[in-house]
Order: C-alpha cells, then structure tokens, then sequence
C-alpha cells in the first residue's frame, strides 16, 4: 500500500523532537549565562577561527566515516528580504546553482554529484545554506566551489527567467496544487505577526516573483553574500592543516565587504487573541492550528519552552498527542513545535511555538480548541515530575547521537552554523545536554504559564472546500480584525525550498 | 580582534606546511582536481537460525550508543484476502498495547529508552522496529516480541483507528501525486494485490476485531520473521535477549506465495482534476528484478535518464525549460516485478511540452551513447550514494533487509559497485533498447482535462497509446 501514514508532516522536524535547550542558571526571564563546560554528554570536536576578511570558520573532524560536509551558512534569511519581492530570498538562493564567470551552470553539480556526493540549499526565516556531504578526496574542489561562488555569479536574463519558472513550479506543486498547501508553517505567520518582515509570504507571491530583475539579484549578492555576513562549517572527514591551508587560499583571497545592516524585525507583544479562517478548496477535512508567541530566544524562559514543547508536544509520549489522539480519537496526529522549518536552535528572531492537526467535520473547531485548551491546562497545573524531565533528556541525547552520528552530518552542520552565525559560539554543542539539566520543573511550568496564554496566541482555521459531505461543522470564527485577511494570499507561500 | 590575529599567525604556519604555490601564481579560476578516493567498505553480518527458523542478523556499525532493532515478518497487504488494508489496520491495533503495557505505556516506555515504536506494513513486509539507546537494546527487543507475539489488540481502539485510516487516505487521495500513483499501479498490476491501491472507506468500515485477531493468529510466525540488530550492542546480551523473547514461538505457516504478475495494461490514463495548476505525470513500464543481470545497468540508465538531479529529463525540462521544480525517475523492485517511472508536476499550459521532451529524452538514448564524462558522473553518484546510503544504521539495516526481501546474496552489494563502474556507453543504449523502450511505456496524466487533452491526445506517441 503506498504511504499514507507519514504525509501530513510539513517539513525537518526531525531535529526539533529532539534538540532543544541551551544554557544555565541565570534569573526567570532574564538572558542567559554563560554556560560552564559540560561534565556530561556528546562531546564533538569545534575548532572556531575567523578569516581577516570576516569569513567565520568551522571545522568539525570525525574521521568514522571517509566523507566530508561542507555547509556555507548567510545571513540572509525570508525574513528581510526586499519589500515588493516577496520570495526573493529563496529564488535568489536558486540563481546561486546558476554559475560563475569561472564554472558554467550545471558545474557545480557535476564536480558534487558526479564525484559520488550530494548537494542542496535552503531558504530559512534568518538564513539562506548551501551545502555538500561528499566522499573525502573531493573536499578541496567543494572549498573551491563555494569559495567561487561567494566571489561572483554568472547572472544572465535566461538563468533568471528559467529559475522564475522552477520557483513558481515549486510553490504550485508545494502549495497551490496541494492540500494543505502551506499550512500552518507559510500561513499562519502571516495572520500572528504584524511587523512585514515576519508576517509576508515568504514563498512568494507568483507576481512580485515575476517582478525579480537582474538588477535585484546583483543588490542582493552584494549586501548579503559577503564573507563577513556567512560561517563557513567543515565536517566530517579531513586532514586539519590541509583543510585550513585551503580554506585560506580559497575564501581568504575573498576581499572584504561591509556587513549589511539589519532592519528591525521585532515583533510588538500580542495582548488580544486573533482568530482567522481560510478556506482550502483541494483540502478534503478541516484542520485547525494555534501558535503562540515565543519568549526571546536565549532566554531561561525559551530554554524553558524547549522543555514544554517536548513534554506537551514532540513525540508519542507528550500530552496533547495522548490526549488529542489516545484518548479523543480527533486525529492520528497531532504536530508542531518552535520553528516549523527548523528546531529551537537555527533561528534568530521571534518566532511561534505552533500546534496543528487535521480533524474530522463531526468535530467542530471549538471542540478541537477545546480539547487543546484542556491539555495545556492540564500541563500549566503542576511542574513535570522527574520521570518526564529524565525522558525529555534521555530524547534530547538520543536525538543528538543521530544528528552527530548521520551520514551527511547536515544537522550537525546545521547546528555549528547556527550556533555561530547566532552566537558566535558554535562550541555550544557541547553543552546542550548540560544546560537542559539546569531547567527546573518549576521554570518549565512557569513558562507555559507565562507563554501558553490566550492573549498570546492566534487560531487559524482551514475549511475543507472538497470534504466529500454537507459540512457538519460551525461556519469557522471571523477572521481577525487585526489582519486584513485579503491581504494575506487565500494559501500563503515558500518551503525555502530545495534547489 | 584576538581571533583574527590568532588565525593571522596560524595562516603562515599552514603555508610553510604545505609549500603551497605563491597566492599569486595560484590561478583561482580553475576547479581544483579531485584527489584519490578512499576505500570503501561495507560493514558486514552475521546471521544465526533458532531452532524454529528465525534468523537473526547481527550487524556491528560504528562508535555512537545506539541500536536499531528491527523484526521483519514476510506478511504484508498480500495477505488482505477479501479486505484491502486489512494488514495496516492490524499495524495500527497492535501498537495500541502488548504484554502488559497499554498503548500509552508503551509510548512512554519507548521514549524513556530514546525511541519510538514503529509498526508498520507494505506489501510483502511486515515490520515492528524501535531505535534506543545502547544499553537499552535489549530491553527494547523484549517490546518488540511482546508486539508480535502478546498484542492486546484493544477492541476499544479498533473504531478509533478506522477513522484515522479513513481520514487519511482522504487526504492522500487529495493529492494529486497520490491519484497519479494510484491509477499507474492499476495499469502495471491489473487485478492483483500490488494494483489494489488504498481501501475504500467501505473496505475500511467493514475491518472487525475477529478480522485483525485472524490475521495475527494466521500470519504471524517464527519461520516468517528476521531480526536486525545494527549499531551498538553487546553482542551476547543480544543474542541471549533474543532467544528467551523468540525461542520457544511456533515456527507458523511459511510465507505466502505471491500471486502470478498479470501482464501490465499498455495505455493512457487520464484523470481530471479540475483548476489544477499543474499536470502530474507518471511515464513508465514493468523491469526487470534485481537479480536480473541487468539490473546494475538500469541502475546506471536511469540515473543517467531522470534519476540524477544531472540527469537529462531533469536538465532538460527543469533547468533549460523550468516546466517543473523536482521531477525524477526511479526504479521500485517489488517480489516478482519491478516498474521504472518517471514522475513531474508540470505547469499546466507545458504539458504536452513537457512529455514531447520527457519523451525526446527517452528516445534520444535509444540511439546515440552517452558521453564517457557524463556516464562516469552517473557512476560516481551511484556509489556515492550507496555508500552514504549504508552509513546509518537504519540505511544499513534497509539493505540488507532489501537482500534478504529477494534472496539475493551478501556479495550482491559490493559486485553492485563493480557492476555500476563496467557499464559502457554503448551497454547503456542496450539497455534502454531492451527494458526502457518508449513504445512499451504507459502514461497517467492528473490534471484539469478541459486543458491539456487535446494537446496530449496530439503527440505522436499518443497515436498508438490506446486511453484506458
């Protein structure tokens, strides 16, 4: 029987059931501590540096497996891309595989691939990657690849034109042409935040995409592809000088740039609960999500809502999984997390802590909140008990065995990126399982109190425009008069995609 | 400031190490050469039989503490009989609680090791897995017995469970790769069980508890089941942790026979899915197996086709023409049969186009072999990628299971990389002649008919592709 089991599970989050938590003791709320050395858990080589022009270095080494992973991370992420481009981040990430005056289109993905390797790159809320895992030998090659490519592109009318037209065939077959197109993660933003930057469609309106020029994408390379503005990340399989020296002939002959500035992305604190509804005419069932706004990241209350999110929330074992599921029967699953398109960790601005499912007409969104509501009483009542704080650690240690273990070293990548990119720290790896064990049941209770709240949250609400009966449900909640919902596209927009 | 100058001073160092040519003279606008590959080496097993006919491999990989533990039982949906998804309907009823946890104990067990259960069916395969933490391996072993051979298949569940299966094959009949994928199995296995599809919300509603009871008492068995144990773990433990949960479970009957492949319908199928933005397609016809000689070879022919993010169907109608974003083909082996297809979402109005190019692809390696360059990419890719492909513990424990699923033996793997690098540009077009072959293909187009009919029913392939 073909897969019907796994489909109704957006995107990577596979590192966010399992990584969370950063840091130590410091007051409620207030920013974190430095955290001390961990005595426990994973411990994974990080060598950091910084080349004279700016470029952050990463190297990793772990020789188990003879392959290497190259991850070049930007910081450039959907979240500020140009007004009136909407989706420019990720079409601009895909004019990145189009070539350079120094190797053709398609180039690229020979001296990758066609040497037994496997490339990609991703549009994220604050940043844009590209990377590769190849066999060892190829490792200089890939260096000079994206050393080339952080240089200069090839921008030509016709790579743009074609790319417009695999971008929007991206957003049909991941959006418009699919149930559920780009719900919650691309909609629900769009209605629970008010500052443009994180309430646009980050995919891209088909228009403003075919609005890109070349002039667009030359501006973009040169405010946000700079060495200053990336972290270099080498894992895997190397020889340390070797790598170093070429990492210096390559990136270190990049001329220094000057670091763009950054807008103001805050977000305004929500005091009033927002509903709103759109109806999904391929979407055979209702489906219901809510998201609530998170604490700052690097807080005791965010390391904090790790915890709640996996207690409540990652995994069989959480709360609203039993409740909703086990003991209601309103669907098989129900999903979420910090971060829809990542984990708690490789992002850098507010963010939602989201729960979506999809439900059966003879239960009525209302009764679906409620059942939600009921849940997230049921956790904000008391502090976990210490057997549901050791599996919220032993998941966070296994998961991370994975991640560290996999054999394209992508999430391990991933990790070290961000954790430099963010916090110029990427040693912080090392002290996840160490700063877990400092969140309090206590601390993880106040914090669903203080976040879990309604004036903190926004409902969206599909309806099933191709549910096969007469509805039995309740026209769904008007939408919120905080966002015009004509403003907001009838399916919102982007995976930051592939390619 | 300190970082920079630290680095500064260390630059100097690695020069001198490496006597690299002077910055200047080093001419930064040529890639670099690939050096020389390492070696590569597949981790091996070691298979015991129990005295009732369960095997056990043993498969020791890498340093991280942690197991995956799989049991994988040669039953599947071939053992429906008169209700279709029957055998996943089982999977689902037997997570719900197994020798004296409840289905919420269960959860909460396999989270406090660092896993969680899975239970699951194909077509041929019936599988209950669990990945933990080392040390836990064998307690983890002891759940997975416990769901095989003591489920509590709760009555209270079954109704439940229905509604979940019903609720999502809804959704995935809502979408249109699963409708594309649906109507070309139908063509490839007409009348039998792999061309049966999901089940209807009448099948689903017809599944009683006497249904799935039967099913477990009749399918289930020692002589039908092989356990994967790969990562870390001590051995002895494991082994003895095996013996005490499966030494003393009747052997059971022997595997199903799978019923004889009817020939594949030759056609096209067009099904209407109106306003859709974009049509989907499916291109493709029955192969051979892979303990056909060939196989290797297709391998190499399909990379090189649509496989291959390079390959010539992708570079043609995604990076010349953007019709698509990730179009691919591939080859799924099944017991017995196995099909070739390639799969695009095209914009709508390029539909026609789009298969006009598909099709020119196709056709093109009839004749004329491909370059040596661009066949060695395809080859390097092929064993890249299988190398990376076993260097997990669950893609270690897939290949393998893939060996035993068509009784191929262990040496299969490494003769694939040898295999792979042989092929020649002209044993390429053979092989396209003899399983690829355009006129032998059939075709399912899922979109809005009102506007991509005629100009399908125009192309010239058309002309002897009767609609079914």
């Amino acid at each position: 029987m073909p897969a019907y089991r796994s489909l109704f599970r957006p995107l990577a989050a596979t590192l966010a059931a399992a990584l969370l938590f950063t840091s130590t003791p410091a007051a409620a709320a207030g920013k974190l501590a430095a955290a001390p050395a961990a005595a426990t858990g994973l411990q994974v080589p990080v060598e950091y540096y910084r080349l004279p022009n700016g470029l952050r270095v990463v190297l990793s080494r772990d020789t188990t497996l003879p392959t290497t992973t190259v991850g070049v991370y930007y910081q450039i992420g959907f979240r500020i891309e140009p007004k009136g481009r909407t989706g420019f981040a990720h079409l601009f990430e895909h004019m990145m595989f189009q070539g350079t005056p120094n190797l053709p289109k398609g180039g690229l993905d020979q001296i990758v691939s066609g040497n037994g390797g496997a490339i990609n790159g991703s549009t994220r809320f604050d940043y844009t990657n590209y990377y590769e895992v190849v066999p060892a030998h190829v490792l200089e090659s890939v260096l000079w690849v994206e050393a080339d490519r952080m240089r200069g592109l090839d921008i030509n009318a016709a790579s743009l034109a074609n790319q417009q037209g695999v971008v929007k065939n991206e957003v049909r077959v991941n959006v418009l042409n699919r149930p559920y197109g780009g719900f919650p993660w691309l909609s629900l933003p769009q209605y629970a935040n008010t500052n443009w930057n994180n309430a646009h469609n980050f995919y891209g309106d088909l228009t403003e995409l075919d609005a890109a020029n070349l002039e667009d994408v030359k501006t973009f390379f040169n405010n946000y592809y700079t060495p200053s503005n990336a972290v270099l990340v080498v894992a895997g399989d190397f020889e340390t000088a070797r790598a170093k020296a070429w990492i210096t002939q390559y990136f270190g002959s990049l001329p220094a740039r000057a670091t763009p500035e950054r807008p103001d992305i805050s977000e305004p604190a929500q005091t009033a609960e927002k509903r709103a509804s759109y109806v999904d005419k391929i979407a055979p069932r209702p489906a219901l999500a809510v998201g609530w706004h998170m604490p700052e990241r690097n807080t005791r209350d965010w390391l904090a809502m790790g915890v709640v999110d996996e207690l409540l929330l990652q995994g069989d074992a959480s709360l609203l999984r039993q409740r909703l599921v086990r003991d209601r029967g309103m669907s098989s699953s129900i999903d979420g997390g910090v971060n829809l398109l990542g984990n708690l960790y490789n992002y850098n601005g507010p963010m939602l802590f989201t729960a979506y499912l999809i439900h059966d007409p003879s239960n009525t969104p209302d009764a679906v909140l409620g059942a939600i509501d009921s849940a997230v009483d049921e956790f904000k009542a008391k502090p976990p008990t210490q057997e549901d704080m050791d599996r919220a650690i032993t998941t966070l240690r296994s998961g991370l065995y994975d991640v560290v273990g996999s054999s394209t070293r992508f999430g391990l990548v991933d990790l070290l990126a961000s954790f430099a990119l963010f916090d110029d720290d990427p040693a912080r790896i090392n002290r996840l399982e160490a700063e877990l064990r400092s969140v309090k049941p206590e601390e993880v209770q106040a914090a669903a109190q203080r976040y879990l709240r309604r004036e903190n949250r926004t409902i969206l609400t599909v309806e099933a425009g191709a549910a096969p009966q007469p509805k039995a449900t309740e026209p769904a909640a008007a939408p919120t008069p905080a966002v015009n919902p004509a403003a907001a596209p009838a399916k919102p927009s982007t995976t930051g995609g592939v390619k | 400031m300190n970082r920079f100058n630290h680095c500064a001073a260390w630059l100097l160092v690695a020069t001198a190490f490496f006597t690299l040519p002077a910055q200047a003279a080093v001419d930064l606008s040529k890639v670099p050469a690939v050096g020389t590959p390492k070696d590569f080496v597949l981790p091996a097993r070691e298979t015991i039989t129990l005295p009732n006919g369960l095997k056990v491999s043993f498969i020791p990989f890498g340093t991280l503490p942690k197991v995956t533990l799989v049991a994988s039982v040669r039953t599947g949906n071939i053992d429906d009989g008169a209700h279709p998804g029957l055998a996943d309907i089982t999977a689902d009823l037997m997570a719900e609680g197994a020798g004296d946890r409840d289905g919420a104990a269960l959860d909460r067990y396999a989270a406090g090791m660092g896993g969680s259960l899975g239970v699951g069916s194909g077509e041929t395969q019936f599988s209950v897995s669990l990945d933990v933490l080392a040390e836990r391996g064998p307690d983890a072993l002891r759940v997975i017995a416990d769901v095989l051979r003591r489920p509590k298949l709760p009555a209270s569940e079954l109704e439940r469970l229905r509604g979940d299966m019903a609720r999502n094959i809804s959704i995935a009949r809502s979408q249109a790769q699963t409708q594309a994928g649906e109507a070309f199995q139908s063509l490839m296995f007409p009348g039998h069980p792999y061309g049966q599809g999901m089940p209807s919300d009448a099948d689903i509603a017809g599944y009683t508890l006497a249904d799935v009871q039967q099913f477990v008492s009749t399918q289930f068995g020692a002589a039908r089941t092989q356990v994967y144990v790969a990562g870390s773990f001590d051995r002895a433990a494991m082994e003895a942790a095996i013996r005490a949960a499966f030494g003393d479970w009747a052997a059971g009957p022997a595997p199903t026979v799978i019923p004889s492949l009817p020939k594949a319908q030759l056609g096209l199928r067009l099904v209407d899915r109106k306003d859709a933005p974009q049509s989907t397609l499916v291109l493709g016809l029955p192969v051979v197996t892979p303990d056909h000689p060939d196989w290797m070879a297709l391998q190499v022919a399909n990379s090189l086709l649509g496989g291959a993010f390079f390959s010539r169907i992708t570079l043609n109608i995604r990076e010349a023409k953007g019709y698509a974003y990730s179009p691919g083909s591939g080859i799924s082996p099944r017991k017995g049969s196995a099909v070739w297809a390639q799969n695009a979402d095209v914009t709508r109005e390029e539909t026609a186009n789009a298969l006009k190019e598909i099709y020119h692809e196709v056709e093109r390696l009839q004749t004329e072999a491909p370059p040596l360059d661009e066949l060695q990419r395809n080859q390097n890719l092929l064993v890249g990628r299988l190398a990376l492909s076993v260097s997990t513990r669950q893609g270690l424990v897939g290949r393998v299971a893939f060996l035993d699923q068509f009784a191929l033996p262990d040496s299969w793997l490494s003769n694939y990389i040898s295999a792979v690098r042989a092929v020649t540009p002209q044993r390429l077009v053979e092989v396209m002649q003899t399983h690829l072959a355009p006129a032998k293909m059939s075709l399912v187009v899922v979109g809005d008919l009102n506007m991509v009919r005629d100009s399908v029913k125009a192309l010239p392939q058309m002309q002897t592709l009767p609609e079914t």
